[in-house]
């Protein structure tokens, strides 16, 4: 045991403590810094590296102090897999409900001017040109509101292509950040795995993947899996996106028509492949998840339903006004709507009565000049269980109850994000006080270690200058 | 259960109940600001469709109510046209009655026979009455009169019938036949009202008092006959004034109805607005105190 080596158990404990209060400063720098997980140094004590010999005491005199393990990260990856899930869903439900809204935006019903008004005001001006057979302004006030329902119908129409376009776009986008983000993740992987070997600290890279790998999950629903050197795979549907350094690229690509009955309508189906095969990518979710199903489903869905509107209004009305009659004679088996053209998009007046309103058939076939039987009868159409009316308030009632749901759950998943991210939180962010009492420690460890120093050093100046030769 | 919390953590849900809170308080303000519970349809699906329908009835009922104003329209018109003929024909038979009594000269008679024709006259005039241009009594035929000077029937035997309600519908009009008679060129007598004026004009003129005792009959079967139809009108017309009676308080229903499942509460959404201000304010002072303190603050 040599005279000197309490100085050294003295310095081991400066060092020490020098490093457990810059870490507390690191933790305490980065208290607001999101993504970053909180650091603890790991002590412990230097006999524990002694080798155990027969004529020992159990205790070995030299290499006292205290050594530093290293530096964890406290974080606990069951509060990870959670608090992604939960991105994930959220994201997605907070998707859904922009979708929805604004497909819900493009009917502000109930209101007078919106389609079920528009629709209202067309079967009236129908009844009350039927008061008055003969007046041409009437008429003409028929044509007037049967142009006012195609363009609402086509406005609606138009609006839900551009949403679908534009859903289609931000799409795309998504897909190129989740290849951004995927390299970067693979990139991070290379850089830990080398510091992993060559023992440096990781941790700030770690943190960093950490926090890309949370948005890669909720864009996609990905999870992910530990691998070999702190590096980590993210996987999605069974197959590897990053694997290590290597990543797996995404696109985005229109693949044809959508299934029956969606399958009339002008826009395709689009589906998530790997870039590499052209593969489809299953079991993805989140933000690009319901990108996927709003641009495949919803928006298809309502496009296909107020078709239905449009097409109903056509034969509905051209159902009637084909078995009247106009004001001459010839005016028989005459179209109103272009029987053509059957969805909301391309629906128009047919050329039969276009501009030509004394051709409208008000009376019966072969009835009087001011017979209105066929004008009272279209006036009553809107009441009919199978009218474009009905149809239309019974989307309006599906898109509603669809739209709340999708509020109602985006709240709630918004909620579970915050719980699950608390629940991380309470495991990996820096909690000030804590940093405060153990800065206090560290400080009083470091004193103390000080004290020892100038101790030894005194009992030192004792043997060294007042012993032995005066 | 967590047990250690993160100083930092606490503000994110604490921000997270603000905008919470700020959602809720411009929903009440929305609610406040457009007076209406529903401003989409998402915001009560269901209340939203049936405020749907009942816009829709409502906009039908509408148009049945003018659709009623229409008939009680060509009602009143008729039942004035009809009035004015009555009032011709029971002169006619008091002209017929004094000329059948024996005591009148050839002056005397061709005068009243000059008179009968003068009602016939103003008969015709009467079946031409016509409402917004259009003929009473000429069926839905496209003419301006329902009778020519010679008292021939332009029209047709068409029915004005118009919906009052979505179960009843009502006919309006009656024809010039109906009224006046089927014309019958070979047997005057037996013919329309005019063409039996006009015969009976004739008699008067030749003195021939056994026509003019069996045409005094024939003529009180007419008279009869519009009697009847002026009766018939008029009962529509009462139907009617039963009918756009129901159809206004169903008018003042639906609005209600509408109403109610549209449009907010004044009071209560005031209220809830300022509920909902107050939970606000407290939410940011509260988080204004509870963000600040640490171990710091008391360490020097």
């Amino acid at each position: 045991m040599s005279s000197f080596s309490t100085l050294n158990t003295a310095l081991s404990g400066l060092q020490a403590h020098k490093r457990v209060i810059d870490v507390i400063g690191h933790n305490i720098s980065n208290v607001d810094t999101e993504g970053y997980t909180r650091r603890q140094v790991l002590l412990e004590p230097s006999m524990g590296m002694k080798i155990a010999s027969k004529y020992d005491s159990g205790f070995s005199w030299d290499n006292l102090g205290v050594n530093i393990a290293g530096v964890n990260r406290i974080r606990d990856s069951f509060l990870d897999v959670k608090a992604r899930a939960s991105m994930a869903s959220s994201a997605s439900a907070s998707r859904l409900d922009t979708i929805l809204g604004g497909v819900e935006a493009t009917f502000p019903e109930p209101s007078d001017t919106a389609i079920a008004g528009q629709l209202a005001a067309f079967w009236n001006s129908f009844a009350e040109a039927a008061n008055t057979p003969d007046s041409i302004p009437q008429r003409s006030a028929v044509l007037a509101q049967a142009s006012s329902v195609i363009s609402s119908l086509n406005q609606a129409s138009n609006d839900l292509v551009t949403q679908h376009q534009q859903l289609s776009t931000e799409l795309k986008m998504a897909v190129d950040q989740v290849n951004t983000l995927a390299s970067q993740v693979a990139d991070l992987n290379v850089q830990i795995r080398a510091g992993s070997v060559s023992g440096m600290d990781v941790g700030d890279l770690a943190d960093q993947r950490d926090k890309l790998i949370d948005q890669l999950t909720s864009l996609t629903g990905a999870t992910t899996r530990d691998s070999e050197y702190n590096q980590v795979d993210v996987m999605l549907g069974g197959s590897t996106l990053v694997n290590a350094g290597k990543t797996e690229m995404l696109k985005a690509v229109p693949v044809g028509a959508l299934p029956a009955p969606l399958d009339t309508l002008p826009v395709q189906q689009t589906q998530l492949q790997w870039a590499r095969d052209g593969y489809p990518v299953a079991g993805f979710s989140g933000d690009i998840g319901a990108m996927v199903k709003g641009i495949n489903d919803v928006i298809p869905r309502y496009m296909h339903d107020l078709d239905t509107v449009a097409a109903s209004l056509v034969t509905t009305v051209n159902g009637i006004h084909s078995t009247g009659q106009g004001q001459a004679a010839g005016d028989v088996n005459l179209t109103f709507f272009d029987p053509a053209s059957v969805t909301a998009g391309t629906i128009k007046l047919s050329a039969d009565v276009d501009g030509q309103p004394s051709r409208i058939a008000l009376r019966a076939l072969g009835g009087g000049a001011l017979d209105g039987s066929i004008g009272h009868q279209l006036g009553a159409a809107g009441a009919l269980t199978t009218s474009p009316d009905a149809l239309h308030r019974a989307m309006i009632g599906r898109l509603g109850v669809e739209a709340q749901t999708a509020t109602s759950r985006a709240a709630t998943q918004a909620k579970f994000v915050v719980q699950a991210e608390n629940e991380r939180a309470s495991v990996s962010g820096v909690n000030l006080d804590e940093e405060m009492t153990n800065l206090v420690m560290s400080q009083r460890a470091y004193e103390s270690s000080a004290r020892l120093l100038s101790t030894v050093d005194e009992m030192l100046d004792t043997l060294i200058n007042r012993t032995g030769v005066r | 259960m967590i047990t250690r919390t993160a100083t930092l953590a606490g503000s994110r849900s604490m921000l997270q109940s603000i905008q919470d809170s700020n959602r809720a308080l411009s929903l009440a303000q929305e609610q406040v600001t457009t007076g209406r519970r529903i401003n989409r349809v998402s915001d009560n699906p269901a209340d939203a469709v049936s405020a749907l329908n009942q816009r829709a009835d409502l906009r039908r009922m509408e148009q049945f109510s003018r659709n009623a104003e229409e008939g009680s329209s060509w009602l009143a018109a008729s039942d004035s046209a009809l009035t004015s003929v009555n009032t011709s024909l029971s002169n006619v038979r008091a002209l017929l009655v004094q000329a059948n009594s024996g005591a009148n000269d050839a002056t005397s008679r061709s005068a009243l026979a000059t008179a009968i024709r003068a009602a016939r006259e103003s008969m015709l005039q009467a079946a031409n009455s016509s409402k917004n241009g259009r003929p009473l009594f000429s069926g839905n035929a496209s003419g301006l009169i329902a009778y020519d000077a010679n008292g021939v029937y332009q029209g047709d035997n068409g029915a004005v019938n118009l919906p009052i309600t979505s179960a009843v519908t009502m006919q309006v009009n009656r024809t010039g036949p109906q009224i006046f008679g089927t014309a019958n060129p070979g047997d005057p007598l037996n013919g329309d009202v005019f063409q039996l004026l006009d015969s009976l004009a004739t008699s008067v003129q030749n003195g021939d008092s056994a026509a003019m005792s069996s045409g005094l009959n024939l003529l009180d079967s007419a008279t009869k006959v519009v009697a009847n139809a002026q009766v018939q009108l008029g009962s529509r017309a009462s139907q009617l004034v039963d009918l756009t009676n129901s159809l206004e308080d169903g008018k003042v229903a639906l609005q209600g109805g509408i109403s109610k499942k549209e449009n907010a509460d004044f009071a209560e959404s005031v209220l809830t607005l300022k509920t909902r201000e107050a939970a606000y304010q407290a939410a940011i002072q509260v988080a204004a105190k509870v963000i600040q303190p640490s171990l710091m603050d008391f360490l020097r």
